[in-house]
């Protein structure tokens, strides 16, 4: 049984729904994935238990991987996100041409299992391979539709986060001249028996590299640039994919890797990461109120939440506090910014329309989405009681308690920015005047997206209402990195 | 540090600037593949002498001939060529003198990771500065070839085993961000009709 459960089973269930895609008949496509993406998601959770409620170790068959707290947690994510994302792809991939079609969903499959390598891998160089799978089938999924502004948008992808990948690599090839071993267990350890000898030149260029790699793919400022256009220019659930579970991974990553430097962690450092958070927050809210496009405001908005998350771990290296706000988050932002993308999958899919300008009225024809995109701008406007406001309110606190009550009062105004964003679109598309009235092509919400939709909105709504159960599996996750 | 080693790192990092800056693309092909055979012959010199098969597939032999294969499609003149060259005689005097100097002028950083530094820089410049999505395939290559080779000789016995088969896995993974990179080249000159990436910007806001 536990065999089953170890992460390169999973792994190996996802490859195997992408190879069946070839050879299912035409009409029939994505179901083989969506099938395998829901066992692997089935036996993940299983495994997040025993690692993260049980606090047993889940075996591995390789030295590749090790399900421990954190990465069980994010790898759980990422594959509820991945088949509640491949569900909504029937509905939404069904007008396409069928090759087309495979190609989607074979990259898709390879998408989910790399990201879900990525949050499982044991050490540096592991995390850089999956890293860079994930760039390069993430790419072809920006450039689904072959566009002159998607080329541009995977290409700008493609080389930021490929730079991103080779500065990961450095701190690799660094640690290597230390003669220690790259898993994350073991770096945590070599950091405390040496602080006292390493060189601080070496802990700096480690820690640059460490933060800038992986913020390149988490998309905080000053390297954001490839977030708003791939995510804007991809298909919706893959879109929902990128900011709801791939920069969500990056930013566990980097909370691994900084969490195992924790021992040398200085005071320049930890101002460092509290002023990119603080400026990322700001940049993406400001950014986001000016757009028009849905998609390119909810890319915005992610760019707006990582910085919370930043920001958090920033604080998290002092107190706990702000490394528990930093975990919720990333628990929170999965899940309502998934379920806002799958919303703007189904505002594509029913009145072919991205520009909420062009849009308005639409609680009438579709009031169900329209009230799942309530509760996630209410949710990351910081509003209670729903999910995002408790995560918030944590990093809030951290912030205020570390003494900086500049910082939580410019994050407490940027999340009123957010409201009123968020507001401002929910107004625009769903209330006032029908402006597709005419339209004779404006249809119901399709079953499969309204469901990955009312999944997840569920979840954010029990989570507002039952926060201290998730605060608790947060604190097990973060049991062993804390030590 | 050997007069050898020093000596072809310092003709490595010359060949990876010539590929960068050189118009052809197709001459930057092959300057890159020799950029390659010297990173094997130096890769030969470590203490994992067989990862030297690996970096000359790779970096000799597999991605010089993607581009080749490539190019066939393609301009094979940069059409709008941007100015630094003097910029990187400049870099290039800077890295000369930090080999020179063997290793004294950067505190506490090994030949191999002043190469890697190096060809990092090399790299860099070739994809913020120039206009061109094939340079960009070469400035990639250069990059992963100096981190490549930082990483065989920094890798001790201890933790060998392991870590040199995901350092071939890594080169794999080049190899795979650099054909991508050139697909899409190949895409973005098929529909826009250039490879310049300066005039492919159509999404602001």
């Amino acid at each position: 049984m536990t065999c089953l459960i170890a992460p390169e089973c999973i792994l190996s269930v996802l490859l195997i729904g992408a190879l069946l895609e070839f050879v299912m008949p035409k009409n029939r496509n994505g179901i083989p994935t969506t099938v395998f993406s829901i066992l692997a998601f089935i036996a993940a959770s299983y495994g997040a238990k025993l690692a993260i409620l049980d606090g047993e170790a889940v075996d591995t068959l390789t030295v590749l991987f090790n399900v421990e707290g954190l990465g069980a947690l994010t790898g759980w994510l990422v594959l509820l996100l991945g088949a509640l994302a491949m569900i909504a792809s029937l509905s939404y991939m069904s007008e396409e041409e069928q090759s087309l079609q495979r190609e989607y969903y074979v990259f898709s499959a390879l998408f989910i299992a790399s990201m879900y390598g990525m949050a499982v891998a044991a050490d540096l160089l592991t995390l850089y391979i999956f890293l860079e799978i994930v760039t390069v089938v993430s790419t072809v999924l920006v450039i689904h539709d072959r566009r002159p502004e998607s080329i541009e948008a995977g290409l700008k992808y493609l080389v930021l986060c490929s730079i991103g990948a080779s500065v990961l690599l450095i701190s690799a090839v660094l640690l290597l001249s230390q003669q220690t071993t790259l898993r994350f267990t073991d770096l945590a350890e070599f950091f405390l028996e040496n602080k006292e000898t390493l060189d601080m030149g070496f802990v700096n260029m480690c820690f640059v590299a460490f933060f800038l790699g992986l913020g390149v793919k988490a998309g905080i400022v000053p390297v954001h640039f490839w977030l708003p256009d791939a995510l804007a220019e991809a298909p919706a659930p893959i879109s929902a994919l990128l900011s709801g579970a791939m920069i969500q991974v990056a930013t566990c990553a980097m909370i691994r890797s900084v969490l195992a430097m924790r021992p040398v962690i200085t005071a320049e450092m930890v101002q460092i990461m509290i002023v990119v958070g603080i400026i990322t927050i700001l940049l993406g809210a400001l950014l986001a109120l000016v757009q028009t496009d849905i998609k390119r405001l909810l890319a915005y908005s992610s760019i707006d939440e990582i910085g919370y998350i930043v920001l958090g771990l920033g604080l998290g290296t002092g107190t706990t506090v702000g490394l528990y706000g930093a975990v919720f988050h990333i628990i929170n932002h999965a899940l309502v910014k998934g379920m806002l993308f799958l919303i703007s999958a189904a505002l594509i899919v029913t009145v072919h329309e991205r520009d909420m300008r062009k849009l308005g009225g639409l609680v009438k024809v579709i009031p169900g989405t329209a009230f799942a995109f309530m509760v996630g701008a209410l949710s990351l406007g910081g509003v209670p009681p729903l999910n995002a406001f408790y995560s918030k309110f944590l990093i809030y606190k951290a912030a205020f308690d570390a003494g900086y009550p500049a910082i939580t009062w410019l994050a407490v105004i940027a999340s009123f920015i957010a409201l009123g964003y968020y507001l401002r679109a929910g107004h625009m598309i769903f209330f006032g005047e029908l402006k597709v009235h005419s339209n004779p092509e404006v249809k119901k919400t399709p079953l499969s997206i309204a469901f990955a939709v009312g999944v997840l909105c569920t979840l954010s709504i029990l989570i507002g209402i039952f926060p201290q159960y998730v605060l608790q599996i947060v604190e097990k996750a973060l049991g062993g990195l804390i030590k | 540090m050997s007069y050898v080693e020093s000596a072809i790192s310092v003709i490595l990092v010359i060949f990876g600037i010539l590929a960068v800056e050189t118009r052809n693309l197709r001459y930057s092909a092959y300057l890159l593949g020799i950029a390659g055979i010297l990173g094997a012959a130096l890769a030969g010199l470590s203490p994992h002498a067989i990862e030297a098969s690996m970096v000359l597939l790779v970096y000799g032999v597999a991605v010089p001939s993607m581009m080749l294969y490539v190019l066939r499609k393609l301009p094979p003149v940069e059409r709008e060529p941007v100015g630094g060259g003097t910029s990187m005689a400049l870099l290039a005097l800077i890295a000369l003198t930090v080999f020179a100097a063997g290793g004294t002028l950067v505190r506490g950083l090994t030949w191999y990771q002043q190469l890697a530094v190096a060809m990092f820089i090399v790299g860099l410049y070739a994809l913020l500065v120039k206009g061109n999505i094939a340079k960009f395939a070469v400035g990639l290559a250069i990059i992963d070839e100096g981190l490549h080779l930082c990483s065989v000789f920094s890798a001790t016995e201890y933790v060998g085993g392991v870590v040199m088969i995901q350092s071939a896995l890594c080169s794999l993974i080049t190899l795979t961000v650099v054909g991508m990179v050139l697909y899409l080249a190949l895409l973005a000159y098929q529909k826009t009709g250039t490879i310049n990436s300066w005039s492919l910007r159509r999404l602001v806001g």
